[in-house]
């Protein structure tokens, strides 16, 4: 049994433990040269390259796993594990030439057989994996010596992106396996997440860290545009739940930047420490659209959508919805994000006169003078009334509706704001029981997205053809614009582009700009539309560098708290004690 | 003592196993139904980003979510006994079962329950102490202390140790409950960093819980007080320490009993707000990050839990009064 | 009254409560003594002090309970200058108590021989099996089985709990036991076989005990001396016999008047006209002289003192002894 006193001796060990612990761990660390952390707010959801479900995760495959292209600044394509490329002119052989003396991880030469490996294993997986549909239409990759010939049984004009983009995974580890194996997601197992990146796995502990190693012998000095290994020797994934936390984090350099870009007020708490700086005028991947529901009255009809997409002023949407860090999308094809094929002729305007002309000409008078507009016909008809739906998590959103709603009076549309969450959005949109949205989407690299979110054939339920366009003609444009060749897809782009604005089925607004927070010694981060840190660009992450410029002197961590505490503990348990005994 | 009377507690404690085992089923039937009546289809967690259309369908396959109502609650029934709460959507193929017990319960367990103890212990000796000495400013400043820190948000707490502790005077980990990309000497080593890092949920967790416990023990105690047996405890002469823990405090142990058990599912679901705040990754965290995520079969798992916790609390403290309270007999 | 030197010997106890900057005067001037094998009934109407004076005895008043004037001597200890650590010391080694209901005297989630064992280790120095004996001795002797000491509170009957509680007050062998109300919650029956009890057991073990009751049959049967209280002053204090054939004070006569007699004479029932006064605001004078159907003009301005009227045979009235009170003879 216990007794009194010795309990009394327990609860004052307790607290001198207590400040004791403490010492160890906070003067140990490893001794990175140059480590790199980026703080996510929850874990990698999956280390499986083949599956990744979210940007996340896809950042952590990208420094792995090597792809055969990349882009460069303007998002053009440029050779990366691939030292060449070339597309038939029939557009249905794609040819990739290996880089020689690339190695993966566990020093086994990559070869051009690992990489037809790859889009013969992805093809044959199981339908969830990515790249999967692709895919589908691939009737050989084949390793000739130092080239892969791919041959489709169709034509599609990013076959060469995807291709391109995909993971290249090696034979000698994957081939026993299927796609879905729960090895590929084993922590302890190092061997199943070889890959031949720039950094190469060493070890995790879930929900806590990913710590990256440079990876010594990658190819990076071979490649002309690269030309060096990465400057950072490591890289680790820190989850730091809270946005306040991670700024700490980043504050006394336990993180350097943070997966997302800060949004609302954080931005201006970043640009006033001098320890952090902001990355700004970088278009980010997050595409804010007016979406519409093409199917319902009002909205079926071109001229409203016309009006609609007439009477948007981008400029003022960013500065009310995105305090001014936006960049405006005047096209489905936006020239911040895919310059090669952006063409003017697919640009939307700003002309109210022109947008009440359209409306008045089609009868859409204010036959009860109530200040709304009212469908065509003998007073009284409906009025011109729609609810919006915005995302009650996402204050650009919230704040875009707003400023939609006081711009649409302009020509006399009455707009309600209903603002939801993911729940009720998603339901509405995929059901097609709503009138108007505004949320972002997520661009990549590709290019892809007009048909997906315009064609007919994706008008079913969890389709992306939300908006529920059904034009025969315009299904015609977008699959010419996805099965061009390379001679002909620029001006395909270009006639795309121009059908969308014709028919409006959504408007594009803006582009959230990255307003990445990093430590300020971090310099020659590169910053290609979607930030520095997207998934598809892992060239920030090898030509980035510490200039030293923060390396404070190392101060002797300060214990007055510790003393503190220690002694008021030790105090309070004397004086208890005393008590105790005096009774 | 006799052999009647431990029959019928025998039998009072089979009846509450059987109502138990009733109430847990009809939890887990509930639990099944809010997840498929909640505005919101299960599907849209899966509409990742940059997933095409077709991967959305395979992907809503290989979940089972396109089968019929009764089948999936038959399934769900079925693979539950099996010990399988289905597949993470956000942790790809990785069962619930893990997700939830492979590390965050342990986790969220010893957090919870350092917390718990230190808050019950401190809050009922302080409780007891208190209402000894009523009225004293002892009393009044212990009572006025605790009813501060536990009206405080939990959250902000939180934030105020992080800043000062963790940021300003460096002396706690911002983030985690282990240094990241350290690697532990040995256990020892190991265990060191970890109360390191449990230190700052700790102080939270701790200020938060107290003020309830103090406050029912306090009262508890005073009422006890008034009892004829501590008058005669005072006649007999036993120390004011005998008489205060052995005595009243043994009575007044009965409320709390209940109270602890009824709080118990809150108390590990309540760390939600400070295990966010500190990174520490453990069931309130999961939970937080599965509801952003929209990750259902994980809440669906988070939650039966939760409900089972509930129901053995609260059997397990009905047992207890039976050892506490001998009165009780049925 | 005997002349050897009296197990307890209270001098003028003065106990007051405060209420808030309010005096309520409990016990004000109370003198009596008892010697070992002598009982001395307390009497009066509820509220009068009884329970305060037993309970300013063994110092467990209230927190705003003060023994404020007097002096008690227990076995040759005064305890009013007493250190509380001394006191608590002394407690149930030199007095115990006899609680009115035994039921609520014990702790319901204790076993009942835990209780005695605990105050047997705290008073002297024994070990659990020593203390446990000694329980199974107190058990028999009060005609309890001894096993029956691992049983809670709640699974005795209410003679067996105050049995026990009887066993209990003894289990340090005190010099004096204060029976505070002891078998008013208990059935005629068992009523006797209490009382029987304690007179046995106060016999064998030279007790002195003081029987608080407001029952004055009771105190006629069982004690060899009364003291009747009123408003917190002892206004009598004489052995039985001549207390209630020979009543000096006219509270008590007409107390004992109000109270029927199972034998002797059928007598018209007296009662007392008005109500006790408030311990807060009590009247000048004699407490009593509101309700007194003697009351003079001095009664009303002058205290009486507390006097030797005959051997052993105190009273508190200013014509204690020169009433014609009627019941003499």
């Amino acid at each position: 049994m216990l007794s009194k006193r010795n309990l009394c001796y327990v609860i004052l060990a307790m607290f001198m433990f207590f400040p004791a612990v403490g010492i160890p761990s906070v003067v140990a660390q490893d001794a990175a040269e140059m480590p790199f952390v980026m703080a996510y707010g929850s874990d990698i959801g999956e280390l499986n390259p083949l599956v990744w479900r979210s940007e996340r995760s896809h950042w952590y495959d990208m420094l792995v796993y090597d792809s055969l292209l990349s882009y460069d600044d303007d998002l053009e394509i440029i050779p990366w594990l691939a030292e060449g490329y070339a597309v038939s002119t029939d557009g249905l052989t794609v040819n990739f030439t290996i880089r020689d003396g690339a190695t993966w991880h566990d020093g086994e030469d990559l070869t051009a057989g690992d990489v037809a490996f790859t889009f013969e294993y992805v093809r044959d997986a199981p339908a969830d994996v990515n790249y999967w549909t692709m895919l589908q239409n691939l009737t050989s990759a084949t390793a000739y010596g130092s080239v892969v010939s791919c041959v489709f049984d169709q034509l599609y004009s990013f076959a060469l992106h995807n291709l391109g983009e995909m993971y290249i995974l090696p034979e000698h580890i994957w081939s026993a396996y299927e796609a879905d194996d729960a090895r590929w997601n084993d922590a302890t197992n190092v061997l199943a997440h070889t890959g031949s990146g720039p950094f190469m796995y060493v070890q995790r502990v879930p929900d806590e860290y990913t710590e990256l190693a440079r990876f010594d012998d990658w190819w990076g000095e071979d490649n002309p545009l690269i030309g060096q290994l990465p400057n950072i020797d490591e890289v680790r994934i820190d989850v730091v739940s809270g946005q306040d936390a991670r700024i700490l984090a980043m504050r006394n350099g336990e993180a350097d930047t943070e997966r997302y870009e800060v949004f609302g007020a954080y931005v201006d708490e970043i640009l006033g420490y001098d320890e952090l700086q902001l990355v700004q005028g970088v278009a980010s991947q997050w595409d804010y659209v007016l979406g519409l529901n093409n199917t319902i009255p009002g909205l079926d009809d071109l001229a409203v959508r016309k009006a609609i997409g007439l009477a948007i002023d981008r400029e003022e949407l960013i500065t009310i919805g995105r305090l001014g860090h936006g960049t405006a999308t005047t096209s489905a094809i936006p020239d911040v994000f895919f310059p090669s094929l952006f063409d003017e002729i697919g640009v939307f305007d700003e002309n109210v006169t022109l947008a009440n002309q359209i409306l008045d000409d089609a009868g859409y008078l204010d036959n009860d003078g109530d200040g709304t507009r009212n469908f065509p016909g003998t007073a009284p008809t409906d009025e011109l009334e729609f609810d919006l739906l915005t995302l009650s998590w996402d204050d650009i959103s919230v704040a875009t509706g707003i400023g939609i709603e006081t711009q649409m009076a302009r020509i006399n549309i009455t707009i309600t704001n209903v603002v939801t969450d993911d729940g009720p959005m998603y339901d509405a949109i995929y059901t097609g029981e709503y009138d108007m949205y505004t949320m972002a989407h997520g661009y990549t690299g590709i290019p892809d997205y007009p048909w997906w979110r315009c064609h007919s054939d994706n008008i079913y339920e969890w389709g992306d053809n939300v908006h529920g366009i059904d034009n025969a003609t315009l299904d015609g444009i977008l699959d010419d614009y996805v099965a061009s060749t390379p001679a002909t897809i620029v001006a395909n782009a270009a006639i795309t582009a121009k059908a969308i604005l014709d028919n409006v089925p959504y408007v594009p607004l803006y582009l959230s700009d990255d307003t990445h927070a990093i430590r300020a010694e971090w310099v020659n981060f590169t910053t290609p539309a979607g930030g520095p840190f997207t998934a598809f660009n892992p060239r920030t992450m090898v030509f980035m560098y510490d200039d030293g410029s923060s390396d404070e002197p190392v101060v002797a961590p300060d214990y007055t708290l510790y003393i503190i505490i220690g002694a008021g503990a030790i105090v309070g348990v004397i004086i208890i004690f005393f008590i105790m005994k005096k009774r | 003592m006799s052999t009647g009377k431990s029959t019928s507690a025998w039998r009072y404690i089979g009846q509450r196993v059987v109502q138990t085992i009733i109430i847990w089923f009809i939890i887990i039937t509930l639990n099944f139904i809010i997840f498929r009546v909640m505005p919101g289809d299960p599907r849209q967690a899966l509409i990742g980003e940059g997933l095409s259309p077709e991967l959305r369908i395979s992907v809503i396959e290989r979940f089972g979510l396109d089968k019929p109502m009764i089948e999936q609650y038959w399934l769900y029934l079925v693979n539950l006994f099996r010990g399988d709460l289905g597949y993470s959507f956000s942790h790809f193929g990785e069962p619930v079962i893990e997700t939830i017990f492979a590390f965050r319960f342990m986790n969220t367990f010893v957090l919870m329950g350092a917390a718990l103890v230190l808050s019950i212990i401190i809050g009922m000796a302080v409780g007891v102490f208190a209402a000894a000495k009523r009225d004293t400013i002892v009393d009044t400043g212990s009572t006025v202390t605790f009813l501060i820190a536990y009206a405080l948000p939990v959250f902000w707490i939180g934030i105020l140790i992080l800043y000062y502790m963790g940021f300003l005077w460096d002396l706690l980990p911002i983030a985690g409950t282990i240094t990241r990309g350290y690697n532990h000497v040995n256990i020892i080593d190991y265990i060191f960093d970890y109360t390191h890092h449990m230190i700052g949920p700790l102080i939270v967790l701790t200020l938060s819980f107290i003020g309830g416990f103090y406050l029912i023990m306090r009262d508890t105690v005073l009422d006890v007080f008034t009892q004829d047996y501590i008058l005669a405890a005072r006649a007999k002469g036993l120390k004011e320490r005998t008489i205060l823990y052995g005595h009243a405090m043994r009575n007044a142990m009965l409320p709390m009993v209940s109270v602890i058990a009824v709080n118990m599912p809150y108390l590990i679901s309540g760390a939600m707000m400070t295990e966010y705040v500190f990174s520490w990754s453990g069931l309130g965290l999961l939970t937080y990050n599965a509801v952003l995520s929209v990750d259902y079969p994980v809440l669906q798992g988070v939650f039966l839990f939760l409900a089972t916790i509930a129901v053995l609390s609260n059997f397990a403290a009905d047992i207890l009064y039976l050892y506490l309270d001998p009165r009780i007999r049925y | 009254m005997a002349t050897h030197d009296p197990v307890l010997q209270v001098e003028d106890l003065a106990t007051y409560y405060y209420l808030g900057d309010r005096e309520l005067k409990a016990v004000d001037g109370v003198s009596f003594s008892i010697d070992a094998k002598r009982t001395l009934g307390l009497a009066g109407e509820s509220g009068c002090g009884k329970t305060t004076t037993a309970y300013s005895l063994m110092r467990i008043l209230a927190e705003n309970g003060k023994i404020t004037r007097g002096s008690i001597n227990l076995g040759g200890i005064e305890l009013t200058t007493l250190s509380e650590e001394e006191m608590r010391k002394l407690r149930w080694k030199k007095a115990s108590i006899v609680f009115q209901y035994a039921m609520n005297a014990f702790n319901p989630v204790l076993r009942i021989g835990r209780q005695i064992v605990e105050v047997i280790r705290e008073k002297g120095d024994y070990s659990k099996e020593e203390a446990v004996n000694i329980v199974s001795e107190l058990f028999d002797e009060v005609g309890l089985k001894p096993e029956r000491q691992t049983d809670y509170p709640h699974e005795f009957s209410g003679g067996m709990l105050q049995r026990a509680i009887i066993a209990q007050a003894l289990a340090c062998d005190p010099q004096l036991i204060i029976a505070d109300e002891p078998v008013t919650a208990l059935d005629v029956i068992v009523q006797n076989k209490i009382l029987d009890l304690l007179r046995k057991l106060q016999e064998k073990y030279n007790l002195a005990v003081l029987f608080i009751t407001h029952d004055l049959s009771v105190v006629a049967e069982n004690c060899h001396d009364v003291g009747i209280m009123y408003a917190g002053n002892l206004v009598e204090v004489g052995n039985v016999e001549a207390v209630f054939k020979r009543s000096l004070h006219p509270y008590s006569y007409k107390l004992i008047g109000a109270f029927p007699s199972v034998v002797g004479p059928k007598k018209r029932l007296e009662f007392i006209p008005g109500t006790p006064p408030n311990l807060m605001n009590l009247p000048k004078g004699c407490r009593f002289h509101p309700r007194c159907p003697f009351a003079t003009a001095k009664c009303a301005t002058d205290v009486p003192e507390f006097r030797e009227i005959h051997d052993g045979h105190f009273a508190k009235c200013h014509y204690a002894g020169e009433l014609d009170l009627g019941g003499g003879a």
